[in-house]
């Protein structure tokens, strides 16, 4: 099952584009639920929240009446923080009952759930050995990238917190091995891991610009040509001062849909980024 | 177990303000603390003190929730969680630091970034 959230279906279509492309050419579909809705975005710690679990959790609900129709229990999301919210918010209602039936209470207008669904991102989809797996990865590889050096840029709701995070929160590897796997040359720096200044870009702009100034410069100090990451969030941030270092941020199935050759889901500005650095194409 | 402001975030959070030793690795982790008026690990001593004021400080409307400090803290305080539950504290006097109306330029925005900056300066 797929669960596409508000920018994949916008602001990031380039990403749920290259997605679904790069998944097909390994026989992987993504079904996308036939109703879908805000998944809140921002997960709620203090620990009477209730109104902050409903959007995440009818999520949940639709997922589970969608289960049986294709006869799978994976929920795979491609935002990053979209998946923290819905993995976070699967975990404490599955752990707490009393939660959830002050929840199913509320929500008396859709059936109980049943805490079934297992929520994924779509990089462990790619990465598990029994789907795709990078060996697959490598044989599916038609372009020389060797000269391409990609430096990785995690996400905080992708590795943060410990438990939820699907690698390890201080020395990530996963978009590194993704990296070598397709050809090109990973470069690891010591900002793959920080914050981009996230939300704070809606009403401080200054601080997400200091940030990220701090994040691109250091990549172009490693040798970075472009940076890779899975956060539309980050995805903007990043590419607020693309021009001033020359180093652009893209998605890493565009990179991986380039590399396989699928050209016809690759939007131009991402094309014309890769032939500018590769020089021809 | 605890009184005013420390019992109040112990509820909330589930964690202990009190097991907070000062060590400090939650601010020198902080990516943001350069835009704050007070560093993470004094907002939990301040916590512990049980001063209100705590509640007036930029720090709980920087945070970006990052949650960097809180896969290092060695305490296993969680200043992320602790943070989050001060801004909560806040909105819940119906005290809201931004009006987002007058910010412009929004519709040049991404959503992920309308959403999640208008359920954190919301609640």
């Amino acid at each position: 099952m797929y669960y596409p959230g508000c920018s994949v279906k916008d602001y990031a279509k380039s990403y749920e584009d290259s997605a679904i492309a790069v998944l097909k050419l390994f026989d992987v579909e993504l079904v996308e639920l036939d109703r879908w809705n805000c998944c809140g975005v921002v997960y709620e710690y203090s620990a009477d929240a209730v109104m902050q679990h409903v959007a995440p959790l009818r999520d949940l609900i639709r997922a589970q009446e969608f289960m049986s129709k294709i006869g799978d229990n994976r929920l795979v999301t491609l935002c990053s923080m979209c998946y923290s919210t819905l993995k976070k918010v699967n975990e404490i209602v599955t752990s707490d009952s009393e939660k959830l039936n002050n929840l199913s209470e509320y929500m008396d207008d859709e059936p109980r759930y049943n805490c079934g669904v297992d929520v994924k991102h779509v990089l462990e989809i790619i990465l598990d050995d029994s789907i795709m797996g990078l060996k697959r990865i490598k044989e599916a590889v038609k372009r020389d990238l060797s000269n391409l050096r990609i430096a990785s840029f995690y996400s905080c709701s992708l590795l943060r917190p410990k438990g939820i995070g699907i690698d390890d929160p201080e020395d990530p590897h996963i978009m590194l091995d993704l990296i070598s796997s397709l050809g090109a040359k990973p470069i690891k720096f010591p900002y793959e891991k920080r914050c981009c200044g996230s939300y704070n870009v809606v009403y401080d702009r200054s601080i997400v610009e200091r940030t990220v100034m701090e994040i691109v410069k250091a990549a172009g100090r490693w040798g970075a040509d472009m940076i890779i990451t899975v956060c539309p969030l980050c995805h903007y941030n990043l590419n607020i001062v693309r021009n001033k270092f020359n180093i652009p941020t893209i998605y890493f199935t565009e990179l991986m849909a380039y590399a396989m050759g699928l050209d016809e889901t690759l939007s131009k500005e991402t094309l014309s980024i890769f032939k500018s650095k590769i020089g021809g194409g | 177990m605890f009184k005013g402001l420390p019992q109040t975030v112990y509820e909330l959070s589930g964690k202990n303000p009190y097991l907070c030793i000062q060590c400090g690795v939650c601010s020198g982790s902080c990516p943001m603390i350069k835009d704050m008026d007070i560093p993470p690990h004094q907002v939990i001593r301040m916590i512990q003190l049980d001063m209100q004021e705590v509640l007036n400080c930029k720090t709980i409307w920087i945070c970006a929730s990052c949650n960097t400090c809180s896969v290092r803290c060695p305490r296993d305080v969680d200043p992320a969680r602790m943070i989050n539950v001060l801004r909560i504290l806040v909105q819940r006097r119906n005290i809201y630091p931004v009006d987002l109306r007058r910010v412009k330029g929004l519709l040049d925005l991404p959503q992920i970034a309308l959403i999640s900056a208008s359920r954190k300066l919301t609640g």
